[in-house]
């Protein structure tokens, strides 16, 4: 059973390690929060699989905490960063992405 | 097959935090450190470290994060400063790398250099737990054993907000952005907002007997603030400034008074009667947990705060 869990956590390990791309290449910063913030969703995952693993309750409390958190990065991006990104973010769009 | 996962744990710490130094649109750098966070508290239950995973968990992914876009925003504002690449001047370069090196050289020191006797800490604290009016190791250390060094944790948040203040300039104020009237977040909140309170709320009453205690809870209560500040649920600068002080100060007195009522019985400072433990660090994790949770959100509505209230931005 352990090793399942493992195997689990491996695998959305490798799917974080792959989102990383999206958060690399944006384009823009709205596709770069929104991987930020599927890393939050995945990250919970990995903490509740953790928890089985090691026997570990606690991890569910940080679990509980990240989820309640994660959104709060979005939000200050939209109202703090968003509004006057917009405008470099559509001149981004026509530079070639590196 | 789990040194598969913690090499894969390590090497993407790694890469992480490679990705957060070298990241040049300043943006991008502020995202991988929000992930960078988040990968240090699964590393940290990993190494069966429950209670730096939630503190991470709630101060590292969640608070300063938004502390980072918050100055991403004043930074867009101020001046187009995301494109140009930041150089460092020679002189600087030098000074930074030596301080880093030794750094890496005196932990490596410590690593390296253990003691011929060992001090068996764990067993110690094992033995005297029983006396410290709580269940959970760490939260006795924290506020029983080593309670001096979590006294002046306070007072370095503290200073940290009286140096905020002075770097606050009035100019920011202006900068303050229109409310959010989005009826989506308005229905999130009325859900978010009292779970966020209960968590909090649990988790510091959870410190006495598992991970948990007045750090994270405050941390979560201060997100708690800065959601509802970010959704535009403001108070008035006179009610904001006059929560700021009480933060500042209700933390700090409370755990000094407990400390120092030691001395009228004649005992050192900051030792409990041991049948009234429990409840003073009860006492002072309750009082730690809102000032704290004040401290925080005022760091992060502190630009406000240098302006006289006849120019409060409407």
């Amino acid at each position: 059973m352990s090793n399942l869990y493992i195997l689990c956590i491996i695998l959305l390990l490798i799917t974080l390690l792959v989102g990383l791309i999206r958060v690399w290449r944006g384009p823009r910063s709205a596709d770069r929060i929104l991987s930020a913030q599927l890393f939050g969703t995945t990250g919970v995952a990995i903490l509740l699989l953790l928890a089985e693993l090691q026997s570990q309750s606690a991890a569910r409390d940080a679990a509980l905490v990240l989820s309640l958190l994660a959104a709060l990065a979005t939000v200050a991006f939209v109202s703090r960063v968003w509004s006057n990104a917009r405008h470099q973010a559509r001149e981004a769009e026509h530079e070639p992405s590196d | 097959m789990s040194v598969l996962l913690d090499l894969l744990l390590l090497s993407s710490l790694w890469v992480f935090a490679l990705l957060t130094l070298t990241a040049l649109p300043l943006f991008r750098g502020v995202v991988f450190f929000i992930l960078l966070g988040l990968m240090l508290a699964l590393v940290w239950i990993r190494l069966d470290a429950p209670d730096i995973a939630l503190a991470e968990a709630a101060i590292g992914a969640g608070i300063t994060g938004v502390l980072l876009l918050d100055t991403l925003g004043h930074l867009h504002h101020r001046a187009d400063q995301e494109s140009s690449p930041i150089r460092l001047k020679s002189s600087r370069f030098w000074v930074a790398l030596i301080s880093s090196l030794s750094l890496a050289g005196l932990l490596l020191w410590a690593l390296l250099d253990t003691p011929a006797t060992p001090t068996m800490l764990a067993e110690q604290v094992a033995r005297a737990l029983p006396n410290s009016g709580v269940d959970h190791p760490i939260t006795a250390v924290l506020l029983n054993f080593r309670s001096y060094d979590t006294l002046l944790e306070i007072g370095v948040l503290v200073v940290a907000i009286l140096v905020g203040l002075t770097l606050a300039d009035k100019d920011s104020a202006q900068l303050s952005l229109p409310k959010l009237p989005n009826p989506l977040l308005q229905a999130c909140l009325a859900l978010l907002v009292p779970l966020m309170l209960m968590v909090s709320s649990y988790l510091l009453w959870a410190g006495s007997k598992q991970p948990g205690g007045a750090f994270q809870a405050g941390a979560v209560l201060a997100a708690t603030g800065i959601l509802l500040h970010l959704s535009g649920f403001r108070l008035t600068l006179r009610t904001s400034e006059r929560l700021m002080r009480a933060g500042l100060l209700l933390g700090f007195s409370v755990f000094l008074l407990v400390a120092a009522s030691a001395l009228i019985d004649g005992q050192p400072l900051l030792t409990y009667p041991d049948h009234l433990a429990g409840i003073l660090i009860l006492i002072i994790e309750l009082a730690l947990t809102l000032s704290i949770g004040l401290i925080l959100l005022s760091l992060f509505t502190l630009p406000h705060f240098a302006l006289p209230e006849q120019e409060r931005p409407k």
